[in-house]
This record gives C-alpha cells, structure tokens and sequence, in this order.
C-alpha cells in the first residue's frame, strides 16, 4: 500500500494536533474524512443547498434530487441490493435498528428476537425497549470465550417462534467477522428474518445481501469516511410491504383526509414511506463520495492491508506480559481491530490513553478506551474497559510501532 | 428579566464564546472539592458518589472532561510515575463557590 499517497488524501494528516503528528488508530469509532468527500459536501451547500425535487420544483431542487437518486443506486450497488426501493435513508445504523425493532411486524406465534451477546447497545437496546412495549421475547446467545460464535448453540436457540435474528456482522469489540451466510440459513430454515448490524463491516469488507441471503441490514456513513448523520436500512423487497410505518410525516404520504374527525392517510410506497421530513441531502452526496474513494482504492487491497495490519499489531502486543486480549486473535485472525487490556491493578487504561496524547515528544495517538458502548460484552470477557486499535488504510506498521514503543515506555514508568 | 445561568451556574469562555458550565464540568470539580491531588483511579471512585455525575455514560468522559477544564485552567493535570494526578486551580475553586 502507499500510505503516503493516500494519506495526502485527507486533509486532517497535512495538519500537526498540538504541535505533533496525528497517529489516528480508532477508525472504529469513526473514520478521517477524504478530501473528495469534504468536496462533495461543500459542493453541494455552496450550488445547491436546496430541498429535492420530491417537494420543491425548480433548477435547484431538480439538480439536488438528481444528486440524491445517484446516491442511492450507487448504495444499492455497493451492497448488491435488488432495488433502489431497498434502500432507506437514515440517520445512522442505530436509527435503521430503531426503525426495524419498532416495524417489524411481530405475531401471536412468532414473537421472539434472537441476539447475541456480542451486539453493542445500539443493537440491543432498540429490541429491549420494544420488548417492553410490544410484547415480545428477547433470547440472548453468548460467545465462547475465544470471541467466536457458538454456531450449534444458536442453531438450538433459533426456533419456530423465532421471528428475527439479529447479529453483527464485524464485531466492534473483538475485531472478529461472523459467518452472515451460515447464521441466515439458520434463521430461515426456521421461518425467521435476520437483521445484520454491517457499521463495522463495510469500511474493510464488500457486502453481498443477496448472496448471504440478508434480510435486513443498516450501516453508517462516517465509518467508512462519508459524513456524520447518513446512514442505510436496506430492507429486502417482499418485506418492505409489511413493516409498519415508524417515522412519519412530509415527504412519507400520497394522501390525508380529514372526514367527521376521521384522519385516513395513505402512504407513499418504499423507500418514500419511512423517509419523513426534510433529509440529509449533503450527507447522501458525501456518502457517495465516500463509496466512490474506496472503489477506487479497490477494496481486496483494503481488506488485506488491514487484516495485516491487525495481525501485526497483535503479534507486537502479544510480547507484553501485562497485556490481555478480549478475543483469541492467535487462533481466529482480526480483521480490523485489536481489543485489550492491562491484567495487572493498577495500571490504568485511562491514564495510558492521556499518555498517547500529551507525553510523546513528536507524535499524538487517537486510540478508543472504554466499554465502546457494548458494558455486557466486556462484563463478559471480565473487563469493564478495554483500549481498541483499529485501523483503515491510512495506517502503516510504522505507526503501530510507534504505538507499542509507547507502550513499553508506560509500562516501563515506575509508580 | 433574570437570567437563570447567569445567577445560578458560572459563565466559562471557550473559544465560540461564554457558556455554562456542563454537568460533567461541575462533577469533576465537585470531585475535586471532596479530595484534591487524586489519581485518575480514584478520581472514578470517587465520580460514583456524587449524583451530579449520573450524565457520565462512559468512565472515559470524565477524564475528557479534565482535558477541557485542564485547558480553561480550573484544574491541574500532573504526570507523576505512570499516573496522572488532578487538582483544582484557584480559578477552579472560583467557578466551585458558585456551583
């Protein structure tokens, strides 16, 4: 890969944080942005900045609507989907889950979701809080110890009554993929749908829905260096008819009537019908630029980069006595990322964290510390926090160097 | 007309202009208050105790906090060994009186 090629890419590199190089390891969260991405946006605030031709009807709103429609083929490209009619715009995977937990049409003999424990809350809240409301049950299925999915297990836990299974498809925490395909065919041998939480996958991996056999599936823009608030609910054709409407209002209607204080509404079809109120037009643009840099970087490349990139960071941090991992990364290579934390009291992950910030001479390392919004995961693996290195294809092994010479200077500090 | 914040909760200057202090702001110099010159370990001991601090969703926040009150000079960050070690400054036992 040539790192320093791509890295002129993105303007944040060609800027020094407090004086010092920035050595950005937590594109989990998010991440940086490419140059043609903060283009695409201001182009459009700077030409159009119009609503789309769906409401208004004039050159700008033509011109935005044209740019809209391009993002959503280039979406549904980007994933295979059948039909632009899949693709529904959100604000963020969290919202598409959201969307699904409150729609999907549970019934009398079917009325059981089946998570795993390796969700984050984002794909386990949404669930609970309509467990509550809508009546029904939630089945929860733990990893093994290794960060691997117990295939038998959940094959058991899947069942008739199973309406729904949910999974991640890139764990944020252990960094591990999980077999999409298999766990479909589990679901729909029994009857059920599988909603497939992509936010990690897609920055590193190409989806494939009709290939694995994805029912419903969400994913965010700024993970893979579009803009924050645009993200993607695919949802299979068949099904879009019976989910029930979740956030409504203009933009989501073909007709209102108001008869003797009777309200009868019809809704536009999909993807209309679930996108209410004035949208996230720069954001569509900007994720399109955003797909467009990674097709142009070929992805294959991307992947291996970065799983090599993992491997090796792993392989570094397996010489540190003090150092524990939250998932088996010798037998089960990452993909993406690297959990782990100190087996010794007393020495803080918080403390490292500032410690990458201010007390290196010539560099600042952005790395993740914390529960990563997944507390029963790491109740789990018997750590409440850990610190997450994760990485796209601006990082190189100099920089995990950097890194783990860090490390060993913390470490090698005396109290 | 009375103006709530202005009585109520001190004005900090950030570079787009005055604000009130946050919770999480007002946790970390609570902290502070009870005990001065503390690890970041107990610093998290310590935030469990006081109910303001209830807007901290993840333990990290807090020391994101110290960075922001670090930078408006209400407290001290010291680097000692492999710790950091908060404190108030004057200015921070300032702001304190009028939470």
């Amino acid at each position: 890969m040539y790192i320093s090629k791509i890295k002129k890419e993105f303007p944040i590199f060609q800027k020094k944080i407090n004086g010092k190089k920035l050595i950005y390891l937590d594109n989990a969260c998010t991440v940086l942005k490419p140059r043609s991405v903060v283009k695409a946006v201001s182009d459009f605030y700077q030409n159009l900045g119009a609503c789309a031709g769906s409401r208004s009807s004039h050159h700008l709103s033509w011109q935005t609507q044209e740019l809209i429609e391009q993002a959503r083929e280039k979406v549904r490209e980007f994933i295979n989907a059948s039909s632009i009619k899949e693709i529904i715009w959100t604000k963020n995977s969290t919202e598409g889950i959201n969307l699904i937990a409150n729609s999907f049409p549970f019934k009398k003999d079917r009325n059981e979701v089946v998570l795993t424990l390796l969700e984050h809350h984002s794909n386990l809240l949404p669930f609970y809080e309509q467990s509550q409301r809508r009546h029904f049950k939630i089945k929860i299925v733990p990893p093994k110890k290794d960060g691997t999915l117990d295939l038998n297990l959940l094959e058991k836990v899947i069942t008739k009554k199973t309406a729904l299974v949910v999974v991640t498809h890139l764990s944020n925490v252990t960094g591990l993929v999980y077999p999409i395909e298999k766990i479909a065919f589990l679901a729909h041998r029994q009857g059920a749908k599988i909603l497939v939480d992509d936010a990690q996958y897609v920055a590193t991996h190409r989806e494939n829905v009709r290939k694995n056999k994805i029912d419903f599936l969400v994913f965010s823009g700024h993970k893979i260096g579009g803009p924050t608030g645009i993200g993607v609910l695919y949802v299979r054709e068949p099904l879009l008819k019976d989910l029930l409407p979740y956030n409504v209002g203009g933009g989501t209607i073909q007709s209102v009537k108001i008869q003797d204080n009777n309200i009868k509404v019809q809704y536009l079809p999909s993807p209309f019908r679930f996108e209410a109120g004035i949208q996230n037009y720069a954001g569509m643009i900007g994720l399109k630029s955003a797909i467009d840099f990674l097709e142009n970087q070929n992805q294959l490349k991307i992947n291996s980069w970065i799983k090599e990139l993992s491997h090796y960071a792993f392989q570094k941090l397996d010489k540190f006595e003090k150092v524990k991992f939250l998932a088996d990364y010798q037998s089960q290579k990452s993909s993406s990322l690297i959990s782990f934390c100190f087996n010794q009291k007393g020495i803080s992950l918080y403390d490292f964290n500032l410690f990458l910030n201010h007390e290196l001479k010539d560099y600042c390392i952005a790395v993740r510390c914390g529960h990563h919004c997944a507390q029963p995961l790491h109740r789990f693996f018997g750590s409440p926090i850990s610190m997450r290195l994760s990485f796209f294809i601006y990082n190189s092994k100099k920089e995990i160097d950097i890194f783990i010479q860090a490390l060993e200077n913390f470490l090698n500090l005396k109290r | 007309m009375i103006d709530s914040h202005k009585k109520f909760s001190p004005l900090i200057e950030t570079p787009a202009g005055k604000r009130p202090l946050t919770d999480l702001e007002k946790c970390l110099l609570l902290i502070l208050k009870t005990e001065d010159n503390i690890s970041s370990q107990r610093v998290l001991k310590l935030a469990k105790k006081i109910k303001i601090c209830a807007a901290c969703s993840d333990r990290s926040e807090v020391f994101f906090t110290g960075e922001r009150l670090f930078k408006k000079a209400l407290v001290k960050r010291e680097f000692k060994g492999n710790e950091y070690f908060w404190s108030l400054t004057k200015k921070g036992l300032f702001y304190l009186k009028k939470i």
